[in-house]
């Protein structure tokens, strides 16, 4: 009897430290007027705040608030309704949606963003459906999710990923005409597969060479022991530097493991050029100045434009992170203001009248070009940008940008 | 034979780490009886130590820290240990299982707390960076190293646990905790002593295994999963078991790779599969409730 209390302490510091890993709603769903009374909007936003990619959603959280606190810094969307964000977590988890739904219904929600994989954008679109919420789809890249749209209250915001592949293999194809042996090293999923496919084809349309790899290596997701794989690609390597080429379809921690393991090979040092379809920029900055030159195509990198809005995003950013944004803070951040535009033409809080103001509606994006909505496929027409990301000591957070190519998707 | 020497190399290299990360976790099961679940937050909480700690690419530095890693580490499976698992040691397997996976998130949310959410990464020595070629395979002298801590690790706790004063006693409280402390074995002592050596090769292998990783909250599950599946085919407890299943491990995942790459990553449920099927006590198990530690 005499030791319970010191059990019974461990057992509260436990509970309370597990208790506080799953709680990460944001405080800015509590209170608050409901949907469209006292001049407040509510708006969800739905990500993954806990679990593997928590960092990330973080900073997609964090654009969305920069994008609330601009407009109702400014006075509210046309004076009349200022913004309240209300933060959900998904846990990543598509089976979650349903509830995360529920709860954004009984809170007053009408008009919500997030969307974390291909996974989670079908399940919340179809929850939200029957729960007559528009939902805007901010980090999806599925081209299967539009034209048609997977349910009628779906607008994707972010690029596909065919559009993407397309710029980068366009991008390549200019800047490296004669690399035509390619190493493909990718996790073994369809759409990191169709990732190198289509840049691949798109190389080849581009310079009239037929593209193939010359070693392909597809892993399981989550698996960050590449050894067998980089031995092999080590041995593969051995030829002319000048024409060779790397394209790698992970991300996340798998980028960071293959780097880390393939550094001391020297393997990074054996191509002419290394091309990445998946978020760069998280890994370049743990790296700590000694990322890899690796070319990455997505919507945006904060330093390749230099326009007034993009520097206010940047340090309104900078003031809430204290980090640059990365290509998910603006895809939220894009995401909300084109939310605050099609209310704005609407005139109304109204998720119907909202999504009836979308369709050729178009704002202007930090990227210094407009993006605009399309009604028949509802999807935009998202600016993309390929650049190359290195490791600078003297750069802000030890990550350099250089050779940025913008355009807009319909361009290509 | 030339094809298959690259393999078994390549193999090797790939599964001492994991035998590294399962040392500690079996060796703690066979004198305590428990799953430790926590063992994933021992080794993360030692790679956070690592990749936050290190200052310098100097192979000194190096060692210090992780040595440091693994004495932080120790420290915190003391308390563990002290607080927590003493209290459910006669409440039966299933409940210490239960409290070793409470403790598991709440270390991972308290290591969130501290470390953040962001990925971080940590420099190889620099005379540990570079690749050597052995037997046709291309290794980086750092897992070279590493497999010579492996090695290093599989010897001194045999040593230790046969050849020593402390094996004999770990081994009395691991066969019959009541009879060794009829027989004047202080047991909670040798409980301690056994959770801060398996606390601190958790450490010390998170440590070990940040230069090849993204040291991030994924890093737990993505480690002690494999360990698990070593601690398992090994035969729970068994240290020797333990290493051959590592090595088992990494050179069936070379096999599959090299002729079965549609198969890649299925050698640890494969492995389990025919393990448990034809053994199902592990390779150097047994039906027993006592312990394997010394076999």
């Amino acid at each position: 009897m005499k030791r319970s209390p010191l059990l019974v302490g461990a057992t509260a510091v436990a509970l309370a430290l597990v208790a506080g890993c799953g709680t990460d709603e944001g405080t800015a769903s509590s209170g608050g007027s409901g949907g469209g009374e006292g001049g407040t909007v509510k708006v969800g936003v739905v990500l993954p705040f806990s679990g593997v990619q928590a960092a990330i959603a973080r900073f997609e959280g964090i654009g969305a608030e920069v994008a609330a606190k601009q407009i109702n810094d400014a006075g509210g969307i046309a004076g009349k309704w200022k913004i309240e964000l209300v933060q959900k977590d998904d846990q990543l988890d598509a089976a979650r949606s349903g509830s995360v739904v529920r709860e954004l219904s009984s809170e007053g929600v009408s008009l919500a963003m997030g969307g974390q994989t291909t996974t989670l954008c079908q399940s919340l679109a179809e929850a939200t459906a029957g729960a007559e919420i528009a939902f805007f789809g901010a980090h999806c890249t599925s081209k299967k999710l539009i034209d048609p749209p997977v349910t009628d209250n779906f607008w994707m915001v972010s690029a596909k990923d065919v559009d993407l592949t397309k710029a980068l293999g366009s991008y390549i194809s200019e800047e490296f005409p004669d690399v035509d042996q390619w190493s493909v090293f990718a996790y073994d999923q369809e759409v990191t597969r169709g990732f190198w496919t289509q840049t691949a084809a798109e190389i080849s349309a581009q310079t009239g060479n037929d593209i193939t790899a010359k070693q392909e290596f597809y892993v399981p997701v989550g698996e960050t022991n590449y050894r067998n794989q980089l031995s092999s690609l080590l041995s593969g390597s051995q030829g002319a530097k000048d024409n060779s080429g790397l394209f790698l379809g992970v991300y996340g921690a798998g980028t960071t493991s293959f780097i880390q393991q393939a550094k001391p090979l020297g393997l990074l040092d054996a191509y002419a050029v290394i091309a990445q379809t998946g978020v760069y920029w998280t890994t370049a900055k743990a790296l700590e100045g000694t990322a890899p030159s690796i070319h990455n195509v997505h919507e945006y990198f904060w330093s390749c434009q230099d326009n007034e809005m993009n520097k206010k995003f940047v340090a309104d950013f900078e003031a809430l992170a204290g980090e640059k944004p990365d290509t998910g803070a603006y895809q939220s951040y894009v995401t909300l203001n084109l939310i605050a535009a099609a209310i704005e033409k609407a005139d109304s809080i109204d998720q119907a009248a909202v999504q009836e103001a979308l369709p050729g509606l178009s704002i202007d994006t930090p990227t210094g070009l407009e993006l605009t909505m399309d009604g028949d496929s509802h999807h935009a027409n998202q600016p993309i940008t390929v650049a190359n990301l290195y490791g600078d000591p003297s750069a802000p957070q030890t990550v350099g940008i250089r050779d940025c190519k913008t355009v807009l998707a319909d361009e290509l | 034979m030339n094809d298959l020497l690259p393999i078994v190399v390549s193999g090797v290299a790939q599964g001492v780490p994991i035998f590294v990360v399962a040392s500690g976790l079996t060796l703690i099961y066979g004198v305590l009886h428990i799953l430790n679940f926590a063992h994933g937050a021992f080794f993360l909480i030692g790679a956070y130590v690592l990749a936050t700690q290190l200052t310098s690419t100097s192979l000194g530095s190096f060692v210090i820290t992780v040595l440091f890693a693994g004495l932080v580490v120790m420290l915190i499976g003391m308390a563990c240990e002290f607080f927590v698992f003493r209290r459910l040691y006669a409440a039966g397997s299933q409940v210490s299982f239960l409290g070793a996976f409470a403790l598991f998130l709440a270390l991972q949310g308290a290591a969130q707390l501290v470390w953040g959410d962001n990925p971080r990464t940590a420099q190889y020595p620099a005379d540990l960076s570079g690749a050597t070629e052995i037997l046709g395979a291309f290794v980086s002298v750092y897992d070279v190293a590493v497999m010579a801590v492996g090695a290093a690790v599989a010897v001194g706790l045999f040593l230790m646990l046969n050849k020593s004063s402390l094996g004999s006693r770990v081994r009395a409280v691991a066969q019959d905790r009541v009879m060794a402390t009829a027989l004047g074995i202080r047991a909670p002592r040798v409980s301690l002593i056994v959770f801060a050596i398996g606390s601190f090769l958790a450490g010390a292998a998170g440590a070990l295994t940040a230069p090849v990783t993204s040291v991030d909250m994924s890093l737990a599950a993505s480690y002690i999963v494999p360990a698990f599946v070593v601690v398992i085919v090994g035969g729970l407890g068994s240290i020797q078991g333990a290493l051959l299943a590592a090595l088992l491990l990494g050179v069936m995942e070379s096999v599959l790779f090299r002729y079965a790459t549609w198969m890649t990553g299925f050698s640890y449920y494969l492995l389990v599969a025919v393990i448990l099927m034809f053994r199902p006590q592990g390779l150097f198990g047994s039906f027993s409730r006592t312990t394997q530690i010394a076999r």
